[in-house]
Order: C-alpha cells, then sequence, then structure tokens
C-alpha cells in the first residue's frame, strides 16, 4: 500500500521547475537495486531502465518531478523580493504565505498591506502578483541581494500532513505523487522492457520530456499524475472534473492529448474485473507530458492515469489515501496484462 | 531574547473569546517572579508584583486573544462555511487552518483549480462567504466534531527571517511577552508602585478584558502594550513605523501626557531609541482603560509589525528588547515627584 514515507519526502522536498535536483536525488536513491541503469540527462530529467533486454513492447513510465513556484525578479531599496509565477498559479494564492527561497531554503513570507490600512477600493479588489513582496527580513537591498541573487527559485512552504484518516495534505502533490507511484512500481518485477522517465519542466511547457523520451522512445506509455479536482461546494456537478474517493481519474482527452482507444479500455476492463473504482475526466482542461511523448518520431501509444487531487497548483493540495492506492493497483494489473 | 517563551506564546491558540489556552503559558513563565496571579471571570489574567510602599498601582496591559473565523454552517459535503470580520479574506486562499472543534482540526482553504478559472474570473476578489474550510471529511463525521460558532485560527509556523520573526498572532502575544519580561525584571527593583501585568481578553472584538479588569483591578495608571503598523512595500513611513527603530510612543488627545512625556525623558536618559506615532485615540485596549470608573490616567507603547491580522506578522527583537528596557527603566524611574505630578494634574 502507499508508501507515505516516500510521498511525504518528494511533497516536502524543493522541485519548481528547472531546479529539480533535491527531488531527483530522493528518487534516485528509492529506486537504487529495483532498476539495471539510470541516467540523468542535459536537462536533469532522471531515466532508469528495467529488462531492457526483454522481448515485448518497451513500456514507460512517465511522472513529472518539478512543482509551480516562484522565482526572485527583482529586489526594491529596502530588501523586499519581487518575483515572477513559475507555471500556472492563481494570483489570488499568494497573499499571507510563507515561502522558502534557493538551496539554503531561506524563510521568507508573502505580506500584504494590513486591512487597517486598506482603501475600500483596495479592500475590494484581488491583488496581481506583480505587486506583491517577498519579505526575507533582510536590512536592505545589498543583504537581500547577497542572500538572495535575482534567478533564486521559490517555494512554498508548506508541511506534508495526514489531517484525517487517509486524508493527506501538502504541497507538489501534481505530480510528486506519479513519481512516487512510478519508483513504487518500479519494486514490482513486470516481464516487459521499462523506461522510467521522471521528467523535469513540465509545469512551463511539457520541456523535459520533449528529450527524454527522444532518447528512449517507448511503444506504449503511462503518464501518471495528481490531477485537477473541482470536487467543491458551488461548483456545478458537470464541472468537477474529477471527485476525490472515486478511484483513479481516466483521461480520454485533456487539452493536449486524445490517449489511446484500446489501451484505455483494456485499463477499464481491468478496472472492472479487479472490481477496482475508476472514473473519467470530465473536463478536457490540463496537458501532460503524454502529449510530448504521444508526438514523439513516429508516434507512441499513450494513456494518462491521475490521482484526484483538490488545489493543485497552490500552496497546499489535498488527496485520500484511497485514490492513492487505487490507482498503483490498477496501473501495476495494466503493466502486467502488457 | 527567550525565543521559546514568544515562540509559544505565539504558536498557542486564544482567538476571541477562548483566552483560557494562553493563561497556561503565561502562569509558567512568571511562575515565581510575581506575587499574585489570578484568572478571571472576563478571560483575562493578571500577575501583581508588589511595590513598596506600593501606595499606587501601575497596569501594564497587552491583550491575549487573536483574530481569528467562526463556523458559520456545513456543507453537505461536510466543507465549512465561515465568517470574519478582523481578517483580510485575502489572505486565507491557499492556506491551512485550524478548526477548534472538539478537538483541533487542520483544513484547507482552496480555491477552483488554476486549470477551471477564466482570466476574469482569477482577477475577481472572493469575500469570506465564497470561501470554505475542507478537512477532508464528510458532512457526517465532520458534524461529530465541528459545531455553528466553533473558531477557526491560522497555523502557526515561528520563523526567523534573518534577525526579524514571523508568525501568527505577534499582534499581540510580543506585548505580552513584554510585560512578563518586564515582571521579570522586578525581581532585581523594587518599584515604588505595585506593577500588575495585565493580559486582556477580547481586544479585538470590544475590549472587554480592559473595560472590566480595569474597573476591578482599579489600577492609578496604566500603559498598554500593543503593536502598531510597520513599514513594508506599499506602506510608507507616512502611516507605518520601521522596524528595529525603537518603540513607538502614542501622541494625541487619547492619552496621558504626564505619563508619555516621563517615558520619552526615559528613553532620552538610557539612549533607548523611540519613534511617534500621533492620532487621535491610540484604538489599544488603552482607549477603553482610560474612561473606566473615575478614568486612569494611561499611555501607550506600540511595536511596528510588518502585515498586521496575517498569519505571517513580523516584527524586529531588537524593537521588543528596546520596549522591556524602556519599560524597566519607566517603573525604575518613578518617584515621588512624578506621582505628586500625575496626580497633582488629575
Amino acid at each position: 500500500m502507499a508508501n507515505i514515507e516516500l510521498i511525504e519526502k518528494l511533497s516536502n522536498a524543493f522541485g519548481v521547475s528547472g531546479y529539480e535536483k533535491e527531488v531527483r536525488n530522493i528518487l534516485k536513491e528509492e529506486i537504487r537495486g529495483f532498476v539495471d541503469r539510470t541516467e540523468t540527462d542535459s536537462m536533469g530529467n532522471l531515466i532508469a531502465l528495467k529488462n531492457m533486454q526483454a522481448k515485448g513492447p518497451k513500456i514507460m513510465l512517465n511522472a513529472h518531478m518539478d512543482e509551480v513556484g516562484l522565482i526572485v525578479d527583482y529586489i526594491d531599496e529596502n530588501g523586499f523580493l519581487g518575483f515572477k509565477k513559475v507555471g500556472g498559479i492563481d494570483d489570488r494564492l499568494l497573499a499571507g504565505k510563507r515561502v522558502l527561497l534557493g538551496d539554503k531554503k531561506i524563510p521568507g513570507v508573502i505580506g500584504i498591506k494590513a486591512i487597517h490600512l486598506q482603501t475600500k477600493e483596495e479592500e475590494e479588489n484581488s491583488i496581481p502578483s506583480k505587486n506583491l513582496y517577498i519579505d526575507i527580513g533582510a536590512k536592505n537591498k545589498d543583504e537581500a541581494e547577497k542572500l538572495i541573487p535575482l534567478g533564486t527559485p521559490v517555494m512554498f512552504k508548506t508541511e506534508f500532513e495526514e489531517i484525517s484518516s487517509g486524508v493527506y495534505i501538502g504541497k507538489a502533490f501534481d505530480d510528486r505523487l506519479g513519481c512516487a507511484l512510478v519508483a513504487e512500481l518500479l519494486k514490482e518485477s513486470f516481464k516487459n522492457p521499462i523506461i522510467a522517465l521522471f521528467s523535469v519542466q513540465e509545469e512551463i511547457g511539457l520541456r523535459g520530456a520533449a528529450i527524454g523520451a527522444y532518447k528512449y522512445t517507448p511503444d506504449i506509455s503511462i503518464t501518471l499524475e495528481g490531477t485537477i479536482s473541482a470536487d467543491l461546494p458551488d461548483v456545478k456537478e458537470h464541472l468537477k472534473c474529477t471527485k476525490l474517493g472515486q478511484g483513479p481519474v481516466i483521461t480520454i482527452k485533456d487539452s493536449g492529448t486524445i490517449t489511446d482507444n484500446a489501451l484505455r479500455e483494456k485499463l477499464v476492463s481491468i478496472a472492472k474485473k479487479q472490481k477496482i473504482p475508476y472514473q473519467f475526466k470530465q473536463l478536457l482542461a490540463g496537458g501532460t507530458d503524454s502529449y510530448r511523448i504521444q508526438t514523439m518520431k513516429s508516434g507512441v501509444k499513450v494513456i494518462t492515469v491521475a490521482v484526484p487531487v483538490r488545489y493543485i497548483h497552490s500552496p497546499v493540495s489535498l488527496f485520500y489515501k484511497t485514490d492513492y492506492d487505487n490507482t498503483f493497483n490498477l496501473i501495476k494489473r495494466f503493466v502486467k496484462s502488457l | 531574547m527567550n525565543e521559546e517563551l514568544l515562540k509559544s506564546l505565539t504558536d498557542s491558540f486564544a482567538v476571541t473569546g477562548y483566552e483560557e489556552n494562553l493563561h497556561s503559558v503565561i502562569l509558567n513563565a512568571l511562575k515565581g517572579y510575581t506575587d499574585k496571579i489570578e484568572s478571571l471571570k472576563n478571560g483575562s489574567l493578571y500577575a501583581l508584583k508588589k511595590g513598596k510602599p506600593g501606595k499606587c498601582t501601575l497596569m501594564l496591559d497587552a491583550h491575549i486573544d487573536e483574530v481569528g473565523m467562526f463556523v458559520t454552517g456545513i456543507t453537505d459535503e461536510g466543507f465549512l462555511r465561515i465568517h470574519t470580520r478582523s481578517i483580510d479574506p485575502k489572505v486565507l486562499p491557499g492556506s491551512v487552518v485550524v478548526v477548534h472543534g472538539k478537538k483541533d482540526l487542520k483544513g484547507v482553504i482552496g480555491l477552483k483549480p488554476y486549470h477551471l478559472q477564466s482570466k476574469e474570473e482569477m482577477k475577481k476578489y472572493i469575500p469570506i462567504d465564497q470561501l470554505f474550510v475542507d478537512c477532508g471529511m464528510s458532512n457526517k463525521k465532520i458534524r461529530q466534531i465541528v459545531n455553528i460558532g466553533d473558531t477557526v485560527s491560522f497555523l502557526p509556523d515561528f520563523v526567523k527571517l534573518q534577525n526579524l520573526i514571523s508568525n501568527k498572532s505577534i499582534d499581540d502575544r510580543a506585548g505580552v511577552y513584554v510585560i512578563i519580561e518586564v515582571l521579570k525584571n522586578l525581581k532585581r527593583i523594587t518599584p515604588l508602585v505595585n506593577v500588575i501585568g495585565h493580559f486582556a481578553s477580547q481586544e479585538e472584538v470590544t475590549g472587554l478584558g480592559a473595560l472590566t479588569s480595569t474597573y476591578y483591578l482599579k489600577p492609578d495608571f496604566a500603559i498598554a502594550i500593543d503593536v502598531t503598523h510597520g513599514t513594508s512595500p506599499g506602506v510608507t513611513s507616512r502611516e507605518a513605523y520601521q522596524l528595529g527603530k525603537g518603540p513607538v510612543l502614542f501622541v494625541g488627545p487619547g492619552i496621558d501626557h504626564i505619563i508619555l512625556q516621563k517615558l520619552v525623558d526615559t528613553a532620552k536618559k538610557f539612549g533607548i531609541p523611540v519613534q511617534k506615532e500621533v492620532g487621535i485615540l491610540s484604538g489599544t485596549d488603552q482607549t477603553e482603560i482610560q474612561i473606566v470608573g473615575k478614568g486612569v490616567p494611561s499611555a501607550v507603547v506600540s511595536l511596528p509589525q510588518r502585515y498586521m491580522h496575517t498569519p505571517v506578522e513580523v516584527i524586529d527583537p531588537e524593537d521588543i528588547k528596546n520596549t522591556i528596557n524602556l519599560l524597566t527603566l519607566f517603573i525604575e524611574e518613578i518617584d515621588e515627584t512624578f506621582m505628586e505630578e500625575l496626580y497633582g494634574e488629575h
């Protein structure tokens, strides 16, 4: 069942797009001894190979290591830091948050003008991210520049935690849940050749997968994700996208991919036979590395399966362990069936 | 700086109306330092250090309550609806909060995902009544733990930002910390007057603690220690005060000028940096204290603090240290002349 310890380590790790080293090291350590070979390419993708001499279609297991975050792009005269967003983040999630900056994980906070000092107009309007600043407690611009050079990546400071039985909160479940699933799957024995692609820079345009899937192009690829759920109050039933507790999310179509019909049907029949709950992604939103992999060379058959997660692309997200376990079981049986 | 104490004061939960949690922290910190310490039925706590001859009593006041939210409803799916008047709803989305039901539960205040919002939607201000807390529980399950009216607070996280300190509810636990340290310092000095440390309830709502305790304790004069706004991006030195430049003395019609002058003189004599905040009424507990009973001459010493009423309030320990020194020396400097002047005037 779910390796919560691994998910916790991955969720707490620093891995803003382009700065995935800490996540990569955790994964490398985790899969050591379970794969024949690992390599890290020029962009930082971690690729693990298993049974490559075996016959049968080559199967890729893919998850991205990066998370959305911020990057420091400005330091004002008093040492407060301006930033750009890395990946898609709703500006309204940023005020009043705690962050960690750079390799040294220097703590900072995103403050806002106290409500007592806001004009009526300020009070009733959201704050664009360009008007927000990170406070690292620097005395002045010089000190801030020494601590935090321009271009320092910033992650949300959120502790992984079980808040109720089987309910977990933390950051970056998109896509550290996928990373944990792939790492755990690599510990199983399969008869096919397996290529695990832990990709970088998914959140800024599916960048890493473009070169990872070029070097090792599979016949079949499974992208594992922590995906969008709008299973929330005030959202109409048909707009919830996915629901927590209803099992793995199978994508038919998202913004970049129509998944392979035959593979998807096989997946569904296995779920039915094994009595594993599953759901189809309702909305066509969100894109994954599947797009890069599917369109690689002369083409790859792809499917995308995900754990439903509330509040992805935010400082704190939430998932149910049962959904993770059901996703793991479904994919394990699926790969064994190929 | 006793960081451990400031951490446990700011980590503790005491949303207005539920201040008892903080009493034990203060009791422990003051053990052996005062002549009397007592919890009051209004949610306040006070500690008394007797002076010699102790004919008069000075009350130092800081409030122990913190801003918070209240549960107003539970949706069919088990999400909690919330309300607050003291917190800017703009700081809530994307945060973890603590719901104080039959036991403490953590919950998330989230938004509809980025991918499903239009550009227009993402610019919209979200009022508090559209937000909700997600504890990951069904309606049936959460109803066993949480009731309408239960309080919700920010998640604490005591962090050092270089030399500065950030956490929730530094407003006004920093003031509480100052009073505890001043009372501890009085072990070395025997003051002329009795000193009461009053740890007040309900400042953020009605000032109930300040009003009713002042009536009960009958101090002869008082100083409230609270926080004031610190400068930060978009907050200029016209409306706020610089961190690290010392305690802020309130100046205006709402305070007693003899006490203020004594504070100014003391700061000058001992080289303690101070800043001045000019206003009409201070808007702290002092505004209530001044008009209780036959009236209480009173002043305000504030600590500059950034991002008031957010989970990430920021303060400079240097200002805390200077405030403790200023108040300790102020008490030490109280003499017959000052007392005569104070009472001759009123």
